[in-house]
C-alpha cells in the first residue's frame, strides 16, 4: 500500500462501484420508465400545464423544499396515508415527467406529494403563501408576500386580487399575485397522485377466490392470455 | 543553513543529497500562505454559516420575522448556512489540512504554494458568489450543493490547482512508505472532483435527467460528500495525530488498510436509508451498508486504542489538539452508530423523515469533521506563523462552548425527530400538534447554535491575536533591524 | 535540493529564539502486527447477512418495488391483475400507435364515405375472426358494405409492420370495444391465418373475396 497509481487504481474502482451501482443503474432504470397508458384513456403520469412546470423553479428558488417533503410512505409503515396525505404511496413513476424533483429530506411541513388533491383551490392556496397564519393559524411557515403586489383598488378591484380575512383588509389597497406566486399555487394544485399504478397499489390484497373479469363474453381469452400473465411486470 | 544543525531533535543529518529530508519547519513555511489563507477564511465563513444559522431557527418561533424580504426568506437563509459551511469552512479547512498533511508526511515542501493560494482566493470567491446567487433566488433543492450549478466550475477550477499541489507534493515526497493517512487524503483528493464533475455535468449541463434522476443524484453527491470527501481528510486527520501526540506508532498497518477499503467501500452507496419515494433496494442497500460498516469502524476503532493506549498520559494532557480529536474520535463513531441506528426500518419508520435527520447530519458534520478539523488547526496554525496560541482562555472558550453547542443542538433535534415522528405516526394526532409539540425542541438547538457561534468567534479573535503575534515576530523583527 | 538556506527560509530565524516549548515530534509510522483471521471470519458472517438481508428486502433491484414487498411477484400479488384488461390495454395501445386510429378513429366510428366504422360492424363482430384477420393483414379494397353503407376505399395492409401479436391485441380491443361484443382473438390464429394467406400478400381483399372465406360458427 506504499504505492501511488495502486491507491489510485483501487479508489478509482470503489467509485466506480457506486457511480454504476447508484447512477448508472438508476439512469437505466428511470429512462426505460414510460407513462403508464390507462383504459380510461391518456396515461400516467399526464405532465402538468406549463405554468405549473414554471411553478417548480418558484418552489426551488424558495427553499421549500426544506421543510416539505414529497415522499408518503406506504400504508402501513408511519401514518401518512391515515393522515390523509395521500391515497397511495409516492413512486418514481409519479415524478417521471417532472424536472425538479424535490422528495424532501424532513417534515417540519406537511407532506406535499397529494397537496393537489387536498386543497384544490388556487385561491386557497394563494392565501395561505400570502400568509400562511391566515389559513392555518399557528402556522409555522414563513410569508412569501413578495410573490405579490399591492395595489391600489381600480374601479371594482381586480378578479385576482386575494380575498384576504376582514381585519387584514386595507380599504382601497388589494393584493394581486404575481406570475410566480401563480406559477407555484398552480403547481401545488397539480400535486395529485391518486393514479391507481402498477407499483403502488391502491386496495387492499384480494382473496384468493377467483377473480372476476370485466370481459362480458370472453371465451378464448384464458388460454392465450397466460403468457401475458407471466410478463407483467414492466419492460 | 547553520541554524538547522543546532536545531530541533527531528533534523536529520544527511550526508547525500537522496536521503536529504527538509525539516519540519521549513516544510511549515512552504505551506504558510496557502493554509493560513484556507484556515482564516474558513472559520469566517464558519460564522457566517452559524449566523445565518442562528437566524433560522429563529424564524422557527417567529417566523413572520425579516419574512417580507425574499434574500432572507427561510429556505435561502437555511441554504447559505448550509453552504457556508459545507463550501466555506469544512472543504477549505480540510483542503488545508491536507496540503499540510501532504507535504509533512511525505517529508517535502509544498509545490505550488503561491498558485494554490490563487486558487484558494478563487475557491473563496465562489462561495461568495454561490451565497449571493442563493440570496437572489437561485439555489437549487440539492442537499450537498444548493448553490446554482454554474458555480461548479469555478470550485472545479480552483481544485485543479489546489489537488494538483496536493498531489506533486505527494509525489515528490522523500518519505517512501506511505502512513494510513495519505490514503485517507488520496482518496479524499479523487472522490471530490468526480463527485463534483458528476453534479456539475449531470444536473447542472444535460437537461435530460429525468424524474427522480436528479434526487437520487444529489443524495449521492451529499453522502459522498460529507463521508468521502469530508470523512475522509478528518479521518486522516485522525490517523495521523493519534500516531504524533502519542508518540507512539500506530498499532497495525494492515489493519488500517484493511478498514480504509471497506470504509471507503460501504460509506459510498449509503444515504439513501430514509428514502421513501425511491425503490426498496436503495434503503436496503445503504441499510446494509450502514451495518457492516460498523466493522472497519470498529477495527479503526481498535487501532487507535491500542495506538494510544500505552503512551506517556501527561504530556498528552497538555496538547490542546488532543482534546478535539478525542473527540471527534467519539464523534466518529457516535455518528457511525446513530446512522446505523436510523437504517433499521424501525427506527426510520419513526424518525426517518423529521429533524432527526438534521441532527444528525449536524452531529457528524460538527461533532465529527468540525472537531477534527478544529484539533488539526490548533496543532497546525501554530506551527505556520511560528507562534503560539496567544490566548489560553480562548482555547478553553472554544472547546467547552463548541462541545455544549454541538451537544444541545443535536440532541435537541434528535429528541424533537423523535417526538415529532411518533407524533406523526399517530393519525389522531393534528398537524398544527405537531408542530407545537417539536417546537421546544427547535428552540433548544437554536441555543445550542448560539453557543457554537459564540465559540467560533473566540476562535477567529484567536487566530487574529496569532496573525497579528506573528506579524509582529516577523515583520516587526524587520523592521527593528532595518531601523538599526 | 541544496540544503543551502531554504526556499522560504526567514531571515529572521537568527534574529529570535524559537517560541514553540517543545521540540518538534517525529511524523507517525505505522506498526505491523497483522490482521486476525477472526477479523475476516467477522467480515464473512456479516457479508452472508447482507445477502439474506438484500435478498428478503431489496425486491430483486427492480425499480418497481418499493417498501414492505420484497419482490416482484409479491407486488403483483397485491394488485388484482385483470389479464383480460391487461390485453386490452396493450391492444389500445397498438391501435393508437396510430395504426388503426389514423382513419377509423378514437371511437371507431370512421369518416362517413371513406373509412368504414368498427363500431357495431359486422365484419369486426363476426364469432369466426378468419375475415377481420385477413383484413387486418392484407387491407381491403374496393366496395365493402358495412352496416348497410357501401365503403369504397383501400385499408392499408399490416401485415409487414404488425407482428402476430399486436395483430391479435388490437383485434381482441376493437372486438370488445366501441359497443362491440365479440370474442378476442389469440396469436395462434393469426399466425395460422398468415401463412396460409401468404400468396395474398401485397393485395387487398376485396368484399367477394372475404365472403368466399369459410366461418365457423
Amino acid at each position: 500500500m506504499n504505492n501511488g497509481p495502486f491507491i489510485f487504481l483501487g479508489v478509482l474502482l470503489v467509485m466506480l462501484w457506486s457511480w454504476y451501482g447508484i447512477i448508472v443503474k438508476n439512469f437505466k432504470d428511470i429512462t426505460a420508465l414510460r407513462p403508464q397508458p390507462l383504459l380510461e384513456g391518456g396515461a400516467y403520469p399526464a405532465g402538468r400545464s406549463g405554468t405549473a412546470n414554471l411553478g417548480q423553479n418558484v418552489y426551488q428558488a424558495n427553499g421549500c423544499a426544506a421543510c416539505h417533503t414529497m415522499q408518503t410512505r406506504m400504508k402501513g409503515y408511519g401514518a401518512d396515508i391515515e393522515r390523509g396525505w395521500g391515497r397511495r404511496n409516492m413512486v418514481l413513476q409519479d415524478y417521471l415527467l417532472d424536472q425538479h424533483v424535490f422528495l424532501g429530506e424532513m417534515r417540519v411541513g406537511p407532506d406535499l406529494a397529494s397537496v393537489g388533491s387536498r386543497n384544490p383551490d388556487v385561491h386557497t392556496q394563494l392565501l395561505h403563501l400570502y400568509n400562511p397564519r391566515f389559513t392555518v393559524p399557528d402556522s409555522m411557515m414563513p410569508q412569501f408576500p413578495y410573490l405579490f403586489e399591492k395595489r391600489k383598488v381600480r374601479g371594482r378591484g381586480s378578479r385576482e386580487a386575494l380575498r384576504l380575512p376582514e381585519k387584514v383588509r386595507e380599504p382601497g389597497f388589494e393584493i394581486i399575485p404575481t406570475r410566480e406566486a401563480l406559477a407555484l399555487a398552480e403547481y401545488l394544485v397539480s400535486l395529485r397522485a391518486e393514479t391507481p399504478i402498477f407499483e403502488a397499489p391502491m386496495i387492499p390484497k384480494p382473496e384468493p377466490a377467483p377473480q372476476k373479469t370485466n370481459a362480458p363474453a370472453a371465451t378464448n381469452a384464458a388460454p392465450g392470455t397466460n403468457a401475458d400473465a407471466a410478463g407483467k411486470t414492466q419492460p | 543553513m547553520t541554524a538547522s544543525v543546532t536545531e530541533t531533535a527531528s533534523a536529520r543529518p544527511s550526508p547525500d543529497a537522496e536521503s536529504w529530508q527538509p525539516l519540519p519547519e521549513d516544510i511549515d513555511h512552504s505551506c504558510r500562505l496557502p493554509v493560513m489563507f484556507l484556515f482564516t477564511w474558513g472559520i469566517v465563513w464558519l460564522i457566517v454559516s452559524l449566523i445565518f444559522g442562528v437566524l433560522g431557527s429563529i424564524k422557527m418561533h417567529a417566523p413572520g420575522m425579516l419574512a417580507n424580504e425574499p434574500a432572507l426568506t427561510y429556505g435561502r437563509v437555511v441554504a447559505v448556512s448550509s453552504t457556508a459551511f459545507l463550501w466555506g469552512f469544512a472543504s477549505q479547512a480540510g483542503i488545508g489540512i491536507a496540503l499540510w498533511l501532504f507535504a509533512r508526511m511525505g517529508r517535502t515542501f509544498l509545490i505550488l504554494p503561491r498558485a494554490s493560494l490563487v486558487a484558494a482566493m478563487i475557491w473563496n470567491l465562489g462561495v461568495l458568489l454561490g451565497v449571493g446567487a442563493i440570496m437572489a433566488g437561485e439555489m437549487t433543492h440539492f442537499a450537498g450543493y444548493q448553490m446554482p450549478l454554474w458555480t461548479a466550475p469555478i470550485f472545479f477550477a480552483a481544485f485543479v490547482i489546489l489537488g494538483l499541489s496536493g498531489l506533486l507534493t505527494f509525489v515528490s515526497r522523500t518519505e517512501r512508505e506511505l502512513y494510513p493517512s495519505t490514503w485517507f487524503l488520496f482518496a479524499a483528493f479523487f472522490v471530490f472532483p468526480w463527485i463534483l464533475a458528476v453534479i456539475g455535468l449531470l444536473l447542472g449541463r444535460y437537461t435530460n435527467i429525468r424524474g427522480a434522476l436528479e434526487p437520487i443524484i444529489s443524495i449521492w453527491f451529499a453522502n459522498n460528500f460529507t463521508m468521502l470527501w469530508l470523512g475522509s481528510i478528518a479521518l486522516g486527520v485522525l490517523f495521523y495525530f493519534i500516531s504524533k501526540l502519542s508518540q507512539q506508532p500506530l498499532y497495525s498497518y494492515s489493519m488500517a488498510g484493511f478498514s480504509f477499503w471497506f470504509y471507503l467501500l460501504l460509506a459510498t452507496v449509503s444515504g439513501f436509508q430514509n428514502a421513501a419515494g425511491l425503490p426498496n433496494w436503495m434503503p436496503s442497500l445503504s441499510a446494509v451498508a450502514n451495518t457492516l460498516i460498523l466493522l472497519p469502524v470498529g477495527v479503526i476503532v481498535y487501532n487507535w486504542y491500542k495506538t494510544s493506549a500505552g503512551h506517556n498520559r501527561a504530556k498528552k494532557e497538555k496538547d490542546i489538539s488532543t482534546k478535539y480529536l478525542n473527540f471527534a474520535a467519539f464523534g466518529f463513531v457516535s455518528a457511525i452508530l446513530l446512522r446505523t441506528l436510523d437504517s433499521c426500518p424501525v427506527v426510520d419508520e419513526v424518525v426517518g423523515l423529521t429533524v432527526f435527520q438534521a441532527g444528525l447530519a449536524h452531529w457528524t458534520l460538527y461533532a465529527f469533521i468540525a472537531m477534527a478539523f478544529f484539533g488539526a488547526l490548533y496543532h497546525i496554525a501554530p506551527r505556520l506563523t511560528e507562534v503560539d496560541w496567544p490566548s489560553a482562555g480562548a482555547v478553553k472558550a472554544h472547546y467547552g462552548l463548541t462541545v455544549a453547542g454541538i451537544v444541545i443542538f443535536a440532541a435537541s433535534l434528535m429528541l424533537g425527530g423523535y417526538v415529532e415522528g411518533t407524533a406523526i405516526n399517530n393519525p389522531q394526532v393534528a398537524f398544527n400538534t405537531v408542530s407545537r409539540q417539536t417546537l421546544p425542541y427547535l428552540g433548544f438547538s437554536s441555543i445550542g447554535l448560539l453557543l457554537l457561534l459564540a465559540a467560533q468567534v473566540a476562535l477567529l479573535w484567536n487566530l487574529a491575536l496569532l496573525a497579528r503575534a506573528q506579524y509582529r515576530e516577523c515583520c516587526g523583527g524587520v523592521r527593528r533591524e532595518a531601523a538599526r | 535540493m541544496k540544503p543551502d538556506r531554504k526556499k522560504g527560509q526567514s531571515k529572521t530565524r537568527e534574529l529570535r529564539p524559537p517560541t514553540r516549548s517543545k521540540s518538534e515530534d517525529p511524523e507517525p509510522s505505522a506498526g505491523h502486527f497483522g490482521l486476525p483471521v477472526s477479523l475476516f471470519v467477522i467480515l464473512a458472517i456479516m457479508l452472508f447477512w447482507a445477502m439474506v438481508y438484500l435478498d428478503n428486502h431489496a425486491g430483486g433491484f427492480s425499480p418497481h418495488v418499493y417498501q414492505r414487498f420484497t419482490s416482484s411477484n409479491d407486488l403483483v400479488t397485491w394488485i388484482p391483475y385483470d389479464p383480460v384488461r391487461d390485453r386490452l390495454i396493450k391492444g389500445k395501445a397498438v391501435y393508437d400507435m396510430p395504426t388503426c386510429l389514423a382513419c377509423h378513429g378514437p371511437t371507431g366510428a370512421g369518416a362517413p364515405g371513406q373509412y368504414p366504422p368498427l363500431a357495431n360492424s359486422e365484419w369486426v363482430q363476426q364469432k369466426d375472426p378468419a375475415r377481420v384477420i385477413r383484413i387486418a393483414l392484407d387491407g381491403a379494397t374496393g366496395p365493402l358494405v358495412v352496416n348497410g353503407v357501401t365503403y369504397n376505399g383501400t385499408m392499408t395492409p399490416w401485415r409487414p409492420t404488425l407482428s402476430d401479436e399486436q395483430i391479435a391485441l388490437v383485434l381482441s380491443y376493437v372486438r370488445q370495444s366501441f359497443g362491440n361484443n365479440a370474442p378476442s382473438v389469440i396469436t395462434e390464429d393469426v399466425a395460422q391465418v398468415r401463412k396460409a394467406t401468404a400468396a395474398h400478400a401485397g393485395t387487398g381483399w376485396t368484399a367477394d373475396e372475404l365472403t368466399k372465406v369459410p366461418v365457423k360458427e
